[in-house]
């Protein structure tokens, strides 16, 4: 079922609106669905659109031209955009700017107290998302002593506290160092898979993308690859030509095929070359 | 080669004497010789930030000494900011510490600093411009105008221009994307082959760490636990993952290969030698 | 890591006192009588009963003696002060010392003597609330407060989202501010030496990047607030409900009571200020 569809969507960003040039469109005529508990990863330099693409799933960005359904509603709808933000969550780049109030649990309730839950109900959710994202031991500290990961997982609590059924995530870990990173994909995996919430992650780090059900690469507005992260990594010469990288395991398997060792093609992880290596290993013996 | 950086059980303490005292470092002894480029890694709160703010002053030991070319660089306490222009630190995201009309300007700050001509900085300005990738055409832009990527070269150029004979980057690459970070990458090597000075690069990456580094700096709780050449430390892998740290992948695959009792070296960081060494595996299989 | 984690904001102090667990609103009222128990002070004994009744409240919040010391150091210049100037300024009852023109009365010296006291009392008084109150507390118990002037068209609930952001955010800048004075220290920025007019030079390389990242982070954050849904205070509701209790209301009480002891205080026993 398709969840958010953008139907010939233009967009771009200009002093006057209602006169965007052509050479401003930053989006031109991007037609994408995306389906009800999918995670789909985009994939991108900076400056490639996909921000603006985020901004497109929940109101903030309102196409030029064509539209956005959320759930079957236009998001130019302007009596519905609070349904919309309810319905579809976003987590930006830097924790920092996105916590709201000085105590974590006051931070997670600030999204259900602008949709006017009654208190009890909010207790229970901030409690529950808390503990969702391991969180809960914290929840009376002061954001500003957490590390980046813990920031972020704060900021993914207050959104799941608004119960929304899809969250984008626009470059989440970016800013994070290794262990935030893992801390933060482990968290979005967990939500997609047991909650069943729809994830749509925005990242420039290829590996975080192999763990996606879809990959999206995004160039100059376009979306220029699109399907599993197996079938997307194949094309190794089109990442790089958008300055993008491909997983290590996956370069070098591309290799030795060249050089005419018998691997197949859709290798992602270490793990999986260690064994397929093992077995050619086996099988010349 | 002849030492340019030492520190002799050098330890800072947060919050001395209070209640919340934390050993930041402890005990550091380490001899860096001059021309290397040296990789730190170490995952947050291991002190390698710490570490650095101790080789430019921002930071004085709790105790121990650090020495520049073999001299203490506390003996005279007004001589400290001139330490700081021969230890030049570039931080994570130095992009937000420009502030000035224009790139030129900005990148002129810390040379005007040091008091030196309009002849040298300007000089200095002109070449330091090149090395970061850009051209004399963003001299008059404002630096707030530029991309991400520009801003943090214009930013490195900055330091750069200070001529100092230890560079000190941390985490150059932080939050850029796959080509900002290799254009980085590139820029950082071009600058060592061309000035020879001596480099400290600050990294969560065993990747990029293992592409440009000669030796590999590790800081765990606190304490120095490697400074050796990429070689050697990466051949620590499990005590590293102990520390919570990663190991290059194409490494991680060779240690995976040798378990799984496959005859092949560790030491592979590189595409090419991981294409070659396997092929020889499977060569080695046929004969 | 940073220094900077060690910050805490206000000045609030862990604890589980029952001043501590009383209402905020209440306990911001209850300052406010304290204000005007301080200030009706007519006599020894009035002042006396007073500042017992400050020293009962501090043994009530269960914070230690030695953090209201930590508190008042700062104003003791201020007390210093105002105690010189009444001493040599007021004049009146009987002449005890003289020195040419300057002379040093009684009345000087009790009106000295009342003002330092009524100055620790006042500063000793509005700890007792910053210290057993969370700042998030006490500006959402200032909303609830003044929301009946919401009447005449004061945005009261802005008011308080801003205090609530500011609160959020003076631990993010002050650890940016030590960013940006490392880095620029790095390129040989000095902060120390120099003219006055040098020094606030020196500060520019620090206040422009801090404002254009300042300006950067308001823009994040209200996206991130419209992102979740933030129209303002209409429709809101709070997970946290504030509701006074019987502890409320025996505080109350009791400081009622002590007010009504403070002016039978004066009116029996004269005033002598």
């Amino acid at each position: 079922m398709n969840y958010i569809e953008f139907k010939d969507v233009t967009f771009g960003y200009g002093e006057d609106d209602e006169n965007i040039k052509k050479e401003e469109y930053v989006l031109e005529n991007l037609n994408l669905t995306i389906e009800k508990g999918d995670f789909v990863a985009v994939l991108g330099h900076n400056g490639c659109g996909k921000s603006t693409l985020a901004k497109l799933c929940n109101g903030i960005n309102i196409p030029k031209y064509g539209s956005v359904l959320v759930d079957g509603i236009d998001t130019k709808d302007e009596e519905k955009i609070n349904d919309i933000r309810q319905r579809v969550g976003m987590v930006f780049q830097n924790p920092d700017n996105q916590i709201v109030a000085t105590i974590v649990e006051d931070d997670v309730a600030f999204g259900p107290e602008n949709l006017g839950v009654e208190p009890t109900e909010i207790r229970k959710r901030v409690d529950e998302a808390l503990k969702n994202v391991g969180m809960y031991d914290f929840r009376l500290s002061e954001p500003h002593k957490l590390s980046g990961g813990q920031k972020q997982r704060v900021a993914i609590a207050g959104i799941i506290a608004m119960k929304p059924q899809c969250i984008v995530l626009d470059e989440p870990t970016s800013m994070l160092d290794p262990r935030g990173r893992r801390e933060v994909m482990e968290t979005v995996k967990m939500l997609n898979r047991d909650f069943g919430i729809t994830v749509v992650f925005i990242t420039h780090y290829m590996d975080e993308a192999a763990k996606a059900n879809r990959v999206i690469v995004m160039d100059e507005g376009r979306i220029i690859l699109d399907g599993k992260p197996k079938e997307v990594f194949q094309h190794i010469d089109t990442l790089k030509r958008v300055g993008l990288d491909v997983p290590e395991a996956t370069l070098l398997s591309h290799e030795l095929i060249k050089e005419g060792v018998d691997l197949p093609k859709d290798i992602l992880t270490i793990d999986e070359l260690c064994a397929e290596i093992c077995r050619t290993v086996e099988d010349l013996n | 080669m002849s030492i340019v950086l030492e520190t002799k059980d050098l330890s800072y303490i947060y919050s001395k004497g209070t209640s919340s005292q934390v050993d930041a470092i402890k005990d550091v002894c380490l001899k860096i010789e001059k021309g290397e480029l040296v990789g730190i890694i170490g995952h947050t709160g291991s002190g390698k930030s710490t570490l650095i703010q101790h080789f430019n002053g921002l930071l004085k030991g709790t105790s121990g000494t650090v020495l520049l070319e073999g001299k203490d660089i506390w003996e005279n306490k007004k001589e400290i900011k001139n330490v700081r222009f021969r230890v030049g630190i570039c931080f994570q995201y130095p992009e937000y510490q420009l502030f000035e009309e224009t790139v030129y300007k900005d990148i002129a700050y810390g040379p005007k600093n040091m008091k030196l001509s309009d002849e040298e900085i300007d000089k200095r300005v002109r070449n330091v411009i090149k090395f970061v990738g850009l051209d004399e055409s963003y001299f008059d832009k404002s630096p707030f105008e530029l991309s991400g990527g520009e801003k943090r070269r214009v930013a490195i150029a900055g330091v750069m221009a200070m001529e100092p004979e230890v560079l000190i980057l941390d985490e150059p690459c932080a939050g850029l994307d796959p080509k900002g970070r290799d254009t980085i990458l590139n820029l950082i090597r071009e600058y060592q082959k061309k000035t020879g000075s001596t480099l400290l690069v600050v990294s969560h990456s065993m990747e990029d760490i293992s592409k440009i580094a000669t030796k590999v700096l590790v800081m765990n709780e606190a304490h120095l636990a490697f400074y050796d050449s990429v070689d050697n430390v990466f051949s620590h892998a499990d005590e590293l993952k102990s520390m919570g740290l990663n190991i290059p992948q194409l490494t991680e695959l060779f240690i995976k290969l040798r378990k799984k009792g496959c005859n092949v070296p560790t030491n592979v960081y590189t595409l090419e030698k991981a294409k070659s060494e396997i092929i020889k595996l499977l060569k080695g299989g046929r004969a | 890591m940073s220094m900077i984690s060690d910050i805490t904001i206000g000045q609030y102090y862990k604890g589980d006192s029952l001043v501590h667990r009383l209402d905020a609103r209440m306990k911001i009222i209850l300052t406010v009588l304290f204000i005007v128990m301080i200030f009706i002070c007519k006599n020894f004994l009035s002042l006396g009963f007073m500042f017992l009744f400050v020293l009962f409240c501090v043994l009530m919040s269960q914070v230690p003696l030695k953090m209201f010391l930590k508190s008042l150091k700062p104003i003791i210049p201020i007390v210093l002060f105002t105690s010189v100037i009444n001493i040599f300024y007021i004049s009146g009852g009987t002449e005890l010392l003289a020195m040419g023109p300057l002379k040093i009365t009684s009345k000087g010296l009790i009106t000295a003597g009342f003002m330092s006291i009524r100055i620790v009392c006042l500063i000793i008084s509005s700890s007792i609330l910053t210290y057993t109150t969370v700042p998030t507390q006490l500006t959402d118990a200032i909303e609830r407060l003044l929301s009946p002037l919401k009447i005449f068209h004061i945005p009261v609930h802005t008011l308080a989202m801003m205090m609530t952001l500011a609160l959020r955010f003076i631990p993010t800048l002050i650890e940016e501010i030590e960013r940006i004075t490392n880095a620029q220290k790095a390129r040989g920025a000095d902060f120390e030496s120099g003219s006055f007019i040098e020094k606030i030079k020196a500060l520019i390389p620090i206040l422009i990047p801090l404002f254009v990242s300042a300006f950067r982070r308001a823009y994040e954050l209200a996206f991130a607030m419209s992102c979740r849904c933030y129209t303002g205070g209409e429709g809101r509701t709070r997970m946290k409900q504030m509701k006074y209790s019987f502890k409320d209301g025996a505080a109350f009480v009791i400081f009622a009571l002590g007010i009504t002891g403070v002016v039978l205080l004066n009116h029996y026993f004269g005033a002598i200020i």
